[in-house]
């Protein structure tokens, strides 16, 4: 491919004029009085936020993909001592003017926090509203600040709001015709905008692609200084008009090379999408030349370095994969991750979410919101933490002595509330779990069925103190106790009243040797199960692990396979690709669906009945020992 | 299952953060409160939260427990966690004058934190199932909590010893604390300070 004529570096048609009038220095300003407005907007309320985006459905955005979006697996790890290097060299930038007003506004704003935060701690608790989005905003500051303010969690270093974009973009938005030339509803960038700088949770999903593409530019436009930087655009420039392919690729690598590490990160990741997106140049109409020309301004750099960038992506950004992000686990997520490997990548993202956490309020951004994360994040920790630990001790743990837990049963002098509480319910909630399953409409069914036999009057007589060896209660708890973790502990202490009332009326109608009893027979059933459990779930795991091998020998992307099924049955009508066979086939693939659709529905159903049949297994099987030892 | 039915409200959410000399036995009694069960192996802790719904006095409430270090090395963010906790539980052990001291300290970064002399809060004295190991006098601790006008309680993480009635009690303060500023307020009183705060900022 040839790249023509050098000299139209700033020479920009007015193809994109509904956003590319403004100057980046302008843009300081403009952002100014847009947080003004937004300060108004946002005591309205958020409520408006979700009407923005209902409305938004329903446009180009969900046009059909043809491909799976490529994103490799992840664990993709870069990590390079980005912070020194790159800060340093944003102190060399002396001669950047409007960077030295910049640093000396954000000193002063620094100033004026500290300030704040004195005067607040005066104050009473809670009130504080320092606003982030004034003080510390996303858009319009240097890279390493926006990077350091928003942060992906999973080690990738570049802002969210960069990958969110392009995550959307290459999920649903490849085929979208005149992508990244066709501007969004300015005013949704705007408010799109405004959340981040709010630091609000964000689902671009809900947003029409083109107003990720001009969110994108936005970001990009808005940097004080070029992403190639002031020191070496001249030089990548140079490089960029370099004839021989061979050496411009070879010049582009060494320069890139000299990048602060989140500018590299932050190029690299944009290069690898927009070359992804000239990929579909058949159905989105932007190739390469059309790219280039739509993004020169806002990316700051000649449409020949951007084509050659993007030409050359592969070898310049050798390390550099395009994967989805997740964002750390919240309270309303469904459970934790049950591997001790997930569990381990998962604790490293909400390690990193409290640290950001921290740092905002050390910078005085107390907000009650703040707070309940903050907590809410540690809890999340703690909670991986325990799983991760249990997981490890795994069931070794059995050999607890049984001294502590007579201790532990001792009733409490205080109301509401028992020591001797936990046993049944930790039991229903371990099986629970460990099915992988955590349906709440299980825990009912499993709930009674197990409780059953330690309160059924089936035992007459009492049982000899037969102690059948290895699993001591104790051992018990901490079994069960290492499987429950995921489920909340509210509804342990929930269900403790409950139990706790029939414990003291078993205690009163039959002596407790027999309850003993019944409790290790049903420690000894559930170990059982946990065991099948668990080597069904090893299993489970080989074939997941094989078919994704298939996936891939196949050319797919295991990853997104999901996201295949969940577009089609959303929006397979607003196909606009064309090299997709299946999509032509609008009802072939609808019944598949429906089909599909079923066939889960099915599966959940006779999950179900499993889990209850188990759970009713082992109150007969306990029933049976307690008969045999009654009789003999 | 199902409890006193509340009205589809959230039930109140009380928070208490435990603070104390690493070792005396924060994390042993928040798990003991937690989950009935006692840790024999010493585990640093950099922080830990728990939530647990309780029934106290009949209400159903939330209790969110904050298991703090208590080693310097985390006092850059110890201030984000105390300015958020509504009640504290201060904790020696009474077999370690040393941390008997250390809850000076622990009262003054609170007060200083919180800025309120009234702030829910017990003095706790743990491990008293070791008493034939006792280093801190009963007497001693009583009139370090007379004079701070705090309960004081001894506890043991152990046998389970007061573990409930430390909690309870300190909810209990903080419960009514509640309580009592909202009546200072009239009512609504925190939601209308935050709305005046709001307010402010516009202009
Ligand atoms: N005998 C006894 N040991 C305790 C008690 N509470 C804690 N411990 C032990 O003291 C050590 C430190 O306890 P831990 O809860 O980790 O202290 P923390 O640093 O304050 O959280 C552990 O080995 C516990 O087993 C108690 O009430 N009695
Ligand atoms: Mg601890």
């Amino acid at each position: 491919m040839e790249f023509e004529s050098p000299d139209v570096e700033k020479d920009f048609p007015g193809l994109y004029a509904s956003e590319s009038g403004k100057k980046s220095n302008e843009s300081d300003f403009s952002d100014e009085a847009h947080e003004r407005v937004s300060k108004k907007d946002l005591l309205i309320g958020k409520r408006k936020d979700k009407k923005d985006s209902k409305k938004d459905r329903g446009s180009p955005s969900k046009a059909k993909k043809s491909k799976p979006f490529k994103f490799p697996s992840k664990k993709e790890k870069r990590e390079k001592s980005r912070e020194k290097d790159s800060k340093e060299k944003d102190s060399d930038k002396d001669k950047d003017k409007k960077k030295d007003s910049d640093k000396e506004k954000d000193k002063k704003k620094e100033l004026k926090t500290k300030l704040k935060l004195k005067e607040r701690k005066k104050l009473k608790h809670g009130e504080e509203s320092l606003d982030i989005a004034e003080e510390q905003p996303i858009f319009g500051v240097a890279l390493p600040l926006a990077l350091e303010r928003n942060r992906c969690h999973d080690g990738v270093e570049i802002p969210v709001v960069i990958r969110d974009c392009i995550n959307h973009i290459q999920e649903t938005g490849l085929c979208v015709e005149g992508l990244y030339k066709v501007s969004g509803i300015k005013s949704k960038v705007q408010h799109l905008r405004r959340l981040y700088n709010q630091r609000e949770a964000v689902c671009l999903s809900d947003y029409d692609i083109p107003v990720c593409t001009s969110l994108l530019k936005l970001f990009m436009r808005d940097l004080p200084e070029p992403i190639l930087t002031n020191k070496l655009v001249a030089r990548f420039e140079e490089a960029a008009s370099l004839k021989d392919m061979a050496a411009r690729e070879a010049e582009l690598k060494a320069l890139v090379q000299n990048l602060p590490a989140c500018n590299r990160e932050l190029l690299g990741w944009i290069m690898k999408h927009l070359s992804e997106v000239a990929v579909h140049e058949k159905q989105n109409k932007m190739n390469i030349q059309n790219l280039s020309l739509t993004l020169s301004q806002p990316l700051q750099m000649s449409q020949k370095a951007i084509s050659a960038l993007v030409q050359h992506c592969d070898a310049v950004f050798p390390d550099i994969k395009l994967t989805k992000y997740i964002a750390p686990l919240t309270s309303g997520s469904p459970g934790l991750p049950e591997s001790a490997e997930a569990i381990a990548e998962e604790l490293k993202k909400q390690e990193s979410l409290l640290g950001q956490i921290h740092s905002e309020m050390n910078a005085g951004f107390v907000t009650k919101e703040r707070e309940e994360l903050l907590w809410e994040v540690q809890r999340m920790i703690t909670q991986l933490k325990r799983k991760l630990r249990l997981l490890e001790k795994g069931l070794e743990s059995s050999q607890k002595s049984v001294g502590d837990e007579t201790d532990a049963v001792l009733p409490t002098n205080d109301s509401g509330k028992s020591a001797s509480s936990v046993l049944p319910t930790t039991t229903t909630n371990g099986s629970k779990s460990a099915a992988g399953l955590p349906t709440k409409e299980e825990e009912p069914a499993l709930n009674t069925a197990v409780q059953t036999p330690v309160s059924s009057p089936t035992v007459g007589e009492p049982a000899p103190p037969l102690n059948p060896a290895p699993p001591p209660p104790a051992a018990t708890k901490h079994v069960v106790e290492a499987i429950i973790e995921n489920s909340d502990s509210v509804c342990s202490a929930q269900d403790g009243g409950a139990v706790l009332n029939k414990d003291s009326s078993t205690d009163q109608t039959s002596s407790s040797s027999v309850d003993e009893l019944a409790l290790c027979l049903e420690t000894e059933e559930l170990l059982i199960l946990v065991n099948q459990l668990q080597s069904q779930i090893a299993n489970e795991k080989a074939k997941v692990a094989n078919l994704r091998a298939e996936i891939l020998s196949y050319g797919g992307n295991p990853d997104y396979c999901h996201f295949l099924i969940e577009n089609c049955s959303r929006d397979f009508d607003a196909s606009m690709c064309t090299d997709n066979p299946e999509a032509e086939d609008g009802a072939l693939l609808k019944q598949v669906v429906a089909e599909t659709q079923v066939l889960q529905l099915q599966k959940k159903n006779l999950t179900q009945t499993i889990i209850e049949e188990q759970a009713n297994c082992i109150n007969l099987k306990i029933q049976m020992k307690l008969l045999q030892i009654a009789s003999s | 299952m199902s409890k006193k039915p509340s009205g589809g409200v959230q039930p109140a959410l009380h928070k208490v953060i435990m603070v104390g000399s690493g070792g005396v036995g924060k994390s042993a009694l928040t798990l003991q409160f937690m989950y009935d069960e006692f840790v024999e192996d010493y585990e640093p802790t950099k922080a830990d939260s728990y939530r647990k719904k309780v029934v106290l006095d009949g209400e159903e409430v939330q209790i969110d427990i904050l298991d703090t270090a208590g080693q310097e090395d985390y006092a850059a963010i110890r201030d984000n966690y105390f300015r958020s906790g509504e009640g504290f539980l201060c904790v020696f052990s009474i077999t370690e004058e040393e941390s008997f001291q250390a809850t000076q300290e622990f009262r003054e970064q609170i007060l200083r934190v919180k800025n309120d002399e009234q702030i829910p809060f017990v003095l706790v004295g743990n491990k008293g199932d070791l008493d034939e190991k006792r280093k801190v006098p009963l007497a001693d601790a009583q009139s370090r909590a007379h004079h701070w006008q705090v309960p004081y309680v001894e506890t043991s993480a152990k046998t389970r010893d007061n573990v409930d009635k430390v909690f309870f009690d300190l909810m209990r303060e903080i419960r009514s604390r509640k309580m009592e500023e909202n009546k200072m307020s009239n009512g609504r009183g925190k939601d209308k300070s935050k709305r005046k705060k709001l307010r402010c900022a516009l202009l």
